[in-house]
């Protein structure tokens, strides 16, 4: 689908589509590529190896500003550069290090945060979490309780985070505190904090979901003591911070390589499925569903490329918002229909040696059950769907 | 569509201006009144400020643009539910005679089709099916010095304003071969039964008795000739996907703004979060809509197999958002919205026949299947 007709891919887009993949088939080691197509929560040693193995090619962020490590691709690069990396299993890049905190760094942070952090971002030796959601603000964040009460050159923190991914990973989290509990609006009494895992006082407890696996943890503050210079920007104004579009990366919610990547696993299983003596994908009426969501993506596509060229006319958080939607009920749709193909085959979980998960059940579920259920997060994650519907509806329409 | 250049965006404003200026909403309900399909004037003004001959090649007098400037014809058209039928009357028969006819048919029909001055009806759908690319229902029989042609085709969009048809007809002796003819609507042999579409359109149920074709009144040839109609089919689905974009577009903004006035229990009913929802899933769906419409209008140039693919994947995409949008704007205006004297049910009707014709969602979802078995 991301034929030269559609993304109007010049010579020299499809070189560099070559570049990339030349470089995925020499430096992707066949192991951590196998884990990836497993459908396992990455690991944390292959996502900090192939973290690095990317910054030693000076592709560690693309969407980063030239002056602090990026690439200077333009908007359309960055897109082939992901689907590529999609198409060949690479490990995914951190979400939280490389895709928020470190914008939110090199845009709102002092030079001594930049030098602190940024290149070990880059080069995959720290890992982030983010530090948002709390027991009683999911939707509502802005209720958020976790209190920072300033002592001359320190914050005191003390709260509760929850639903916090791989937090079990991180050496640092990025935490929206309350600073002023008396400020006239809740949004203006938050900051935000660069906390060390490793200080006194910081617990984290797994969260299991219902894929069994270990992604998202609780994180407890306990009289943390944090140092004030690692508040970004100015007290109470950490709100606005967080909520910038800033990465430049307008269409990454639309999670469009991860699409076209589920599409065909979908064509794949159903290939390999029988279905009264014939491939699945035979059945007439399975081809017409497996046909919808390649329409559904082709249209998840087409809307990608216009965010890109700039010719969607509406407010850009709204855009933004749309991409999301769509993207998350994609990505869950395809998953559903992994679970239709493989019928009764969806049903084993994970080997009971969990890294090993194979020689057992069909040969093209495994990881597709598990992944299934974790899917049910897109939604609800980043924003649920019904935020980003009061968002639309509030941006386009003024509502 | 791309980042307009500075000429199509002045394109775009006059269109819109126009339109906007002149062709308002009780414009279109005295037009369906008077029973005409068309306001012959307006049809010349248009042609005389260049709307007809935008996207026409130079050598034919045109401005030479592309699929750029019809999209911008057909959205506005679309958004200001424009009876005059210029997709069927105009951008239908001049593709189809710029892909296919002749330098000669070219040359007769082009640039009196530019300025206003010709009319071509496409009469291909035969009257016993329901999508009628296949035309055996209407035959072809070699006469003296000439064609025979003997059928009925129904609906024929815009048939009683035409000058000439261009008719499909399959070879009785040879199976599967067709052809398209020109055909002069007041031909012996050639009757109408005119009537008026659940959108507003004029259009007419044509029988044919044996009605004349001339030699040279041939379009293409019969080895082209199937493919020649799946090309109109597509292109035919491919504009009209992009006008109901646009009448998409108008009646989203405009039960947008409904909201923001009609009140119930004390507030407008905008303030309900059911309401916004619905909008911003309306906008949703209408934007994806046009993106994937863009898409398949530049893919109309594209090698056949990959503008098929396109068209019928759009139009099972926009399909489904039409009904969605068409149905919810009615229903966010309650009862008024289903009022002749309320915009929105013009919008409906639009968007209800924009599913009906050049083949409906099950039809393309089966071609898009279909395609994407042998592309594999």
């Amino acid at each position: 689908m991301l034929s030269s007709t559609s993304l109007n891919l010049t010579p020299e887009d499809d070189a560099f589509r070559l570049e990339v993949r030349d470089f995925l088939r020499t430096s992707l080691p066949s192991d951590m590529r196998e884990r990836t197509a497993r459908g396992f929560h990455p690991l944390r040693e292959d996502m900090q190896k192939w973290q690095s193995t990317l910054h030693d090619r000076g592709w560690a962020a693309p969407h980063w500003p030239k002056e602090y490590g990026g690439t200077g691709w333009t908007p359309l690069q960055r897109l082939i550069f992901e689907i590529e990396c999609y198409e060949h299993y690479a490990p995914p890049v951190s979400v939280f290090g490389i895709g928020l905190i470190g914008p939110i760094i090199f845009t709102f942070g002092t030079t001594e945060q930049k030098q602190r952090y940024l290149p070990k971002i880059l080069s995959g030796e720290e890992f982030w979490c983010q530090g948002y959601s709390e027991p009683n603000s999911g939707s509502d964040l802005a209720s958020l309780k976790t209190s920072a009460v300033r002592e001359e050159d320190v914050y005191i923190v003390n709260g509760h985070k929850i639903w916090t991914t791989e937090a079990h990973y991180a050496d640092l989290i990025f935490c929206l505190v309350r600073t002023d509990p008396a400020a006239s609006k809740v949004q203006n009494g938050i900051s935000m904090l660069l906390i060390d895992m490793q200080l006194p006082g910081v617990t984290v407890k797994p969260i299991i979901t219902q894929d069994m696996g270990h992604s998202i943890n609780e994180v407890f503050f306990e009289n943390v003591r944090v140092p004030a210079t690692c508040r970004i920007g100015e007290e109470n104004s950490g709100w606005t911070y967080a909520k910038v579009l800033l990465n430049g990366e307008r269409t990454g919610s639309a999670r469009l390589p991860r699409a076209r990547q589920d599409l065909r696993r979908l064509k794949s299983i159903s290939d390999q499925v029988q279905d009264g003596g014939a491939p699945l994908s035979a059945n007439p009426d399975f081809a017409q569903q497996i046909a919808l969501a390649e329409i559904e993506i082709s249209a998840l596509e087409a809307m990608v490329y216009r965010v890109l060229n700039g010719s969607v006319q509406q407010d850009a958080t709204a855009a933004a918002s749309m991409l999301k939607v769509r993207g998350s009920e994609v990505g869950q749709r395809l998953s559903e229909l992994w679970m239709e193909a493989l019928g009764p085959h969806a049903l084993p979980l994970f080997a009971r040696d969990k890294r090993a998960n194979d020689g057992y059940g069909h040969r093209s579920a495994p990881g597709a059950a598990a992944t299934f259920l974790y899917r049910r997060t897109l939604t609800i994650y980043g924003g649920s769907n019904e935020i980003q519907r009061n968002i639309i509806a509030k941006r386009s329409f003024g509502l | 569509m791309d980042a307009l250049t500075n000429e199509q965006n002045l394109f775009r404003e006059s269109v819109e201006k126009f339109l906007t200026a002149k062709y308002d909403f009780a414009r279109r309900r005295k037009a369906i009144a008077s029973n005409n399909g068309w306001d012959r004037n307006l049809w010349r003004e248009w042609a005389e400020m260049g709307w007809f001959s935008a996207s026409l090649p130079e050598k034919f007098g045109g401005l030479g643009g592309g699929w750029v400037e019809e999209t911008i014809l057909h959205e506005a058209f679309g958004a200001c539910l424009v009876i005059e039928p210029y997709l069927s009357l105009l951008a239908l028969p001049r593709a189809v005679i710029l892909k296919h006819g002749s330098e000669s048919q070219q040359d007769k029909y082009l640039s009196a089709m530019a300025a206003g001055k010709l009319a071509i009806a496409m009469a291909l759908n035969d009257s016993n099916e329901r999508h009628g690319t296949d035309s055996r229902g209407t035959i072809a029989i070699k006469g003296n010095g000439c064609w025979k042609i003997s059928g009925s085709k129904s609906p024929v969009l815009g048939a009683p304003l035409a000058d000439l048809l261009i008719v499909s007809a399959s070879f009785p002796e040879s199976d599967n071969s067709a052809a398209l003819f020109f055909v002069e609507t007041n031909a012996p042999g050639v009757q109408l039964r005119e009537y008026t579409t659940i959108d507003g359109q004029l259009a007419a149920d044509v029988t044919l008795d044996g009605a004349t074709a001339t030699t040279d009144a041939m379009l293409g040839t019969p080895v082209d000739a199937r493919s020649a109609i799946e090309f109109v089919f597509d292109y035919a689905a491919a504009a009209s996907s992009i006008e109901a974009v646009g009448a998409m577009t108008a009646a989203v903004r405009m039960t947008g703004e409904y909201v923001k006035i009609r009140r119930q229990f004390g507030q407008v009913i905008g303030k309900f979060q059911v309401i916004q929802h619905r909008l911003a899933d309306m906008l949703m769906e209408l934007e994806y809509a046009r993106s994937i419409a863009y898409c398949a209008m530049s893919n109309l140039a594209a090698e056949d197999g990959v503008r098929a693919r396109s068209v019928s994947g759009a139009k099972v995409y926009i399909s489904k958002a039409a009904k969605f949008v068409g149905a919810q704007a009615v229903q966010l205006h309650g009862a008024i919205g289903m009022t002749d004297e309320c915009a929105i049910s013009h919008y409906f009707r639009k968007l209800a026949v924009y599913d009906l014709m050049w083949g409906d969602a099950r039809y393309h979802l089966g071609r898009y299947t279909a395609l994407s078995r042998e592309a594999r």
